[in-house]
């Protein structure tokens, strides 16, 4: 019996975990988002100068 | 007045991204936008780029989540009260680990960049305090070799752009000779407030790299004419600007009022070439630059073979 909980266990952790890595790419992130984010954390928000 | 040396900086690539000047120290965690060997913290050569940083995070989690999965099949099979439920067991969880396996090398690129995003989001403030200590480090160096004080506050300029940075290039440039072969940037030493060194300098790349002048500089040169003209050669600086706006046709039309200001002060080639913009589009609204053209090519080049 604790056999198949525990496979259970390991079950759900894989499906939450395989949904997860779904998810994010369904909307994955782009080095330009990241750049981006980072400038502006930096920088107090302000547009870049280029 | 200072007298300005000649100089040679090294060559200076911008990065696609900004992130891509960051390194961290894996001894001390410091963050650094430098080019040394070592970390200016601990003294230790354990730099590493942070994208690299990020994959390594990145896979380590991925193996965490594994063994984990493969530990909980183990404890399964490890439970199981006869044959077919240890079989059973182990199957099931190698099917787990194996359906785990092929998802992660399917999503690995958008998991280092989310794995990325997640390290520069934590250690923000880390990263401020490093890029600091990098500004330090080039005042620190200033009094000794204010070129590599420069080229120092060139790097860090990549992620920080704020006016500080940018006000002590500017400071720096005002004692160097500017050469055409130099690598000089513009749009990024732009200040929100007035400096009369940024504008003599904008006057220096009007006369030595003329390219360089572009929309922001424009739009800059504009808001501050006044206190411009108020400067020693204030006037040769604008008319340096107009003349650089002569080359593309939009930031004639865009800038037509402060070109028509200087045209007066215009060298022969740059009038020539305002003229000949003008004469082949003369159905486009100049603002009445059209006028003040025909007005100066009548006065002073009335005789003129070019015109």
């Amino acid at each position: 019996m604790i056999s198949y909980v525990l496979l259970g266990i390991a079950f759900l952790y894989a499906v939450i975990q395989i949904s997860i890595y779904a998810s994010r790419r369904r909307r994955p992130l782009t080095r330009d988002d990241i750049d981006e984010r980072l400038l502006a954390a930096l920088n107090g928000g302000t547009p870049s100068r280029d | 007045m200072t007298k300005k040396r000649p100089v040679t900086f090294r060559p200076f690539k911008a990065p696609r991204y900004a992130y891509n000047k960051l390194r961290i120290c894996r001894h001390c965690g410091n963050y650094t936008a430098l080019g040394e060997e070592r970390c200016l913290k601990c003294g230790r050569a354990a730099l590493r780029p942070i994208d690299q940083q990020a994959a390594s995070l990145a896979g380590r989690k991925m193996q965490t989540r594994l063994l984990l999965l493969l530990l909980l099949t183990l404890a399964a099979v490890y439970f199981g009260q006869s044959l077919q439920q240890m079989a059973l067991s182990g199957a099931g969880g190698a099917v787990l680990i194996a359906a785990l396996y092929y998802m992660q090398r399917k999503v690995r690129q958008n998991e280092n960049l989310v794995s990325l995003n997640e390290l520069l989001g934590r250690n923000i403030d880390r990263i401020r305090e490093g890029l600091e200590l990098n500004r330090q480090e080039a005042v620190a160096v200033l009094r000794e070799d204010d070129v590599l004080a420069y080229e120092k506050l060139r790097e860090i300029s990549v992620l920080l752009r704020g006016d500080r940075i940018a006000r002590q290039r500017v400071a720096l440039l005002h004692g160097f000779q500017l050469r055409k072969d130099m690598n000089l940037e513009l749009e990024q030493l732009l200040l929100r407030d007035f400096e009369p060194l940024l504008a003599e300098y904008i006057g220096e790349i009007a006369r030595v790299r003329p390219e360089l002048i572009k929309d922001r500089t424009l739009r800059y040169v504009k808001n501050y004419e006044a206190q411009i003209l108020e400067m020693d050669k204030g006037r040769d600086i604008l008319a340096g600007v107009a003349g650089a706006a002569v080359r593309l046709k939009r930031y004639v039309l865009l800038y037509s009022g402060l070109i028509g200001r200087y045209i007066q002060d215009l060298p022969k080639d740059r009038f020539l070439r305002l003229s000949r913009l003008i004469t082949a589009s003369p159905h486009e609204a100049w603002n009445g630059l059209d006028q003040k053209v025909a007005e100066v090519r009548e006065a002073k080049y009335r005789w003129d073979p070019d015109f």
